[in-house]
């Protein structure tokens, strides 16, 4: 027996799972590659990209990421001490209370932030433009001139992004918290240290991975935000490339776009070599023991009050300025025609893409759950870049490919301003999303279900047909919804890839609140707050249900 | 130097050559140089400890695996063939194989009915239905058929997985440790059950199995496993009175083992002369099973032991008796009463065994 036979080879996964592979990755890879080598070779009339012009908004981007990761970061490490290790009451109620804002896209939130303020917001209408407090708050001392200023700007901004982004760290961190086990921070008090050294150096630690994974999360989240700093007017690289691109200079805006790319590149890989190192495996057996509760006594009401705080900022302002604005509008003839055109020109998007994002999944899925290797690792690995690379970046690279001088007239035509193109870019965007379900109900299938269809006469793609499909169909079913309500609230690749023409309820809603029309906005803002929170109530239904 | 038992290749259903399996290019072999043929009607017990290799074997036949090397035959036809110029694996749903798995992987979207129906391949629905109703009443389950599998007990599921496999008409019919997720009360009843059903099918079978017994009684023949090869293969009376290692002879029941002295096919041991299996010279140790040894009452002139232990086990009682520096087990009927300290005398029946190798023996 010569040892060239007796070679093992590795169970191959069958063609039509890895040409569905491939095609996720070549989609994923292609146009973001084109885009940065484009961005790079575009010479003429680009800015340079140490000048002012980018340092600028290099520098802007910076700023906010930084100051909103650290402000979210800071209040969740708070507030997860506060719901998890302390006698606050009804903690219970107020975690949930917390991951509220989840539900409120940023930029509806910046809607709500920005309709407070001006001489026609919700505080003068309110309180009246005659109001003492207001004159005596908003009236310029030298000039003797009355004017309620918006919030906007760097503010502004932080305070939309981080009401919206604080659960992406608190239920982590909260949950990293739970895990912890008490039994190694008493032995550290037995070993003389205090409670806050025994916090900094033994609990620190154990919530670390928790607390970078979901930093990272908010960081790409920042880069990426388009809503919030162009109704804001802060102008970051997004913002900029938003508004390069409308004025046809793709040069400069393939040029941010690589650098929206480039900076998310680094925040992923910053967050793999800091989570590279640790270990914090619990050595123990059995089950972690729960720790003490600390007594808060006086400070109980403060820290409800934070609690409530957050919850207001980030989810029940918005949502109740949302309905006052509503409540004002007189001529709902002529909105509810244009609030069904926009609905419908969501649905029509969403729709396709939620179907076609689901059935890439499933291979995506089925090669990483069934067919292990190094070759199914990296194609699992496509979605994660899918949902890292920011919005508009992925959108811009999907233009400028399609609209390279090598691509064929035909392909060109069918892609370019048109829905396809918008479908396609919702399904790379969102295919990470569907992959999680999917994936995991494939995981509570056995394999040994699999192998007796086929002993019964199925093949291997009959057998994926009539026995897997059917009995994952729940999580088929999850996927779908999550990427279409995620879909229909999607707001930049909406924006720069709509086709000419079309309403959707993002993109109304952004245009009303630019236009400062909140009247008009709030149908929009509404229907998108009960998009948002049906997909939430979904994610912690389904999450509740795994665990 | 495998032991085959006297079946010609003739006339077998399933043709097993020289097959080899490994996980990991560099990794030990799993299945190492299996041969063995089944012929029609027949049910094969393949029996050995956990990571033998036995259930490895199962589902190469079976085409879950591929082989790195050897070649599987059912009726002529190939189904595995992988030699240096040649690397054929037949998929599994074109083999004709059926399987039952440990875990009955019943589908769970589908009714009973429709987990029998999955594979018959051949008429219209009304067909169908009928040949899957027909198979479900040959095993008292047709009052079911419209259940889901995850309202019925481990051994309906066992039940229905069995009928399923048949109504599929399948060559031959593989089985992976099906009873372990019954009751050990069920388990003789639905070893009596599978066997009759496979019998009165005429469908040949291989039982993956790692209990002894349950090997030996559903057996027609039983293929005894260890690190990836067959060590013996063989009617079960013949593999348990004649086995030919100390491996064999100790997986599939107790075993006692005694210094003798031989001369030829005679030796003298402390509990007396002994016939052996085969003829020797000198100072060998003997093998014997527990049955073989018989209590006397002691009479004058012969060595005596002495009662050290006593379980009472209902069926019978247990004994160790020290015999000069040796503790030997005895069975013993369980009317007549024993106690500790008692003098009694052992002498043999039957044939005792020398093995012409001993591996991974533990003398007791």
């Amino acid at each position: 027996m010569s040892s060239s036979v007796l070679t093992s080879p590795r169970r191959r996964p069958p063609w039509y799972l890895l040409t569905a592979g491939a095609i996720t990755v070549g989609a994923m890879a292609l146009p973001v590659g084109y885009l940065l080598i484009q961005a790079l070779f575009h010479s003429d009339d680009v800015e340079n990209l140490a000048g002012p012009f980018m340092r600028a908004r290099i520098g802007r981007t910076l700023a906010l990421t930084v100051c909103v990761t650290t402000l979210a970061a800071t209040l969740s490490l708070l507030l997860a001490w506060l719901t998890v290790r302390t006698s606050i009451l009804a903690s219970r109620l107020l975690a949930l209370l917390l991951v509220a804002p989840l539900a409120v896209p940023p930029y509806v939130t910046a809607y709500a932030l920005l309709s407070v303020g001006g001489d026609n917001g919700l505080l003068v209408r309110l309180l009246g433009s005659d109001s003492p407090l207001l004159r005596w708050l908003f009236t310029n001392a030298d000039t003797g001139v009355f004017h309620v200023p918006r919030l906007t700007g760097f503010a502004g901004a932080l305070l939309a992004l981080t009401a919206y982004n604080l659960p992406y760290i608190y239920l982590p961190v909260r949950a990293a918290l739970i895990g912890t086990d008490a039994s190694l921070e008493e032995a550290s008090r037995c070993l003389g240290r205090s409670r806050l050294y025994t916090l900094i150096r033994i609990t620190g630690p154990q919530i670390l991975p928790a607390l970078l994974a979901g930093s990272l999360l908010v960081a790409l989240h920042v880069v990426a935000d388009f809503g919030v700093v162009s109704l804001m007017r802060y102008d970051t690289l997004s913002a900029s490339l938003y508004a390069r691109y409308n004025a046809f200079d793709l040069g400069n805006a393939s040029r941010m776009g690589m650098l929206l790319v480039i900076l998310a590149g680094v925040l992923v890989l910053a967050e793999w070599l800091m989570i590279r190192r640790l270990r914090v495996d619990r050595l123990g057996i059995g089950v972690a023991r729960e720790a003490r509760l600390l007594p808060l006594g006086w400070w109980q009401a403060p820290a409800i009050a934070l609690c409530l705080l957050v919850f207001i900022i980030g989810a029940a302002a918005p949502a109740a300025i949302s309905c006052y604005w509503m409540s004002l509008l007189t001529d709902w003839s002529s909105i509810s025609a244009n609030l069904f055109k926009a609905l419908k020109g969501s649905v029509m998007a969403s729709l396709p893409a939620a179907v076609v994002t689901t059935a890439l999944a499933i291979p995506v899925a089925v090669l990483s759950e069934r067919y292990p290797g190094r070759l199914s690792a990296f194609i699992q690995r496509m979605p994660m870049l899918g949902y890292a690379v920011p919005a508009l970046a992925f959108g811009l690279s999907l233009i400028t490919f399609f609209t390279a001088q090598w691509i064929p007239e035909s392909i060109f035509r069918l892609f370019y301003q048109s829905l396809p193109l918008l479908v396609l870019a919702y399904v790379f965007h969102f295919l990470a999303e569907a992959v999680g379900p999917v994936r995991s109900s494939l995981k509570l299938t056995s394999p040994r279900l699999e192998e007796a269809a086929r002993s019964l006469g199925s093949t291997q793609a009959g057998a994926l047909i009539h026995v897997t499909l059917p009995i994952i169909r729940h999580g088929l079913i999850v996927a779908m919804a999550l990427v279409f309500l995620s879909c229909m609230k999607e707001l930049p690749l909406t924006m720069l890839l709509a086709p000419l023409g079309s309403q959707s309820l993002a993109r109304n809603a952004w245009d009303h609140t630019e236009n400062a029309e909140f009247t008009l906005a709030a149908p929009y803002a509404m229907a998108i707050l009960i998009c948002s929170a049906t997909f939430v109530g979904l994610l912690l239904m389904e999450k509740r249900k795994r665990t | 130097m495998t032991c085959h038992s006297s079946t010609t290749s003739a006339d077998a259903l399933l043709k097993v050559r020289g097959l080899y399996k490994r996980y990991h290019a560099q990794g030990p072999w799993i299945v190492n140089d299996v041969d063995f043929d089944l012929v029609p009607g027949e049910i094969l017990s393949l029996v050995g400890p956990s990571g033998c290799g036995k259930t490895t074997t199962l589902r190469l036949i079976a085409g879950f695996e591929q082989a790195d090397a050897g070649t599987i035959d059912l009726q002529g036809q190939p189904l595995v063939d992988v030699s240096e110029s040649r690397r054929f694996h037949l998929p599994p749903e074109k083999r004709g194989v059926g399987i039952v798995f440990q875990d009955y992987a019943l589908f769970p979207h589908l009714t009973v009915l429709g987990n029998v129906t999955y594979g018959i391949r051949q008429g219209s629905a009304k067909e169908k239905r009928d040949q899957a109703m027909k198979q479900l009443e040959m095993l008292n389950m047709a009052s079911l058929a419209d259940r889901r599998p995850q309202t019925l007990s481990g051994g309906q599921q066992q039940r229905v997985a069995l009928a399923r496999t048949i109504a599929a008409n399948p060559r031959v019919v593989l089985l992976d440790e099906p009873f372990s997720n019954l009751d050990v009360t069920l388990r003789e009843s639905a070893r009596r059950d599978v066997r009759q059903t496979l019998l009165s099918q005429g469908v040949a079978a291989i039982l993956v199995t790692h209990d002894r017994e349950e090997a030996m009684s559903i057996g027609d023949r039983v293929a005894v496993m260890n690190q990836g090869r067959i060590v013996q293969i063989g009617r079960p009376e013949s593999l348990y009175h004649e086995p030919v290692d100390c491996f064999v002879a100790s997986f599939l029941g107790g075993l006692v083992q005694l210094p003798a002295q031989a001369v030829g096919s005679t030796a003298t041991t402390m509990l007396g002369p002994v016939m052996l299996s085969r003829s020797v010279q000198g100072q060998v140790i003997i093998a014997l099973r527990p049955e073989q040894i018989i209590l006397s009452t002691p009479s004058q002139g012969q060595d005596q032991g002495i009662i050290e232990h006593r379980e009472f086990r209902g069926h019978d009682q247990l004994l160790m008796v020290r015999y000069g520096l040796h503790t030997i087990p005895v069975l013993a009927d369980s009317k007549t009463s024993y106690h500790c300290g008692q003098a009694v005398s052992l002498r043999i029946e039957g044939q005792a065994i020398v093995f012409d190798r001993c591996s991974q023996c533990t003398p007791q």
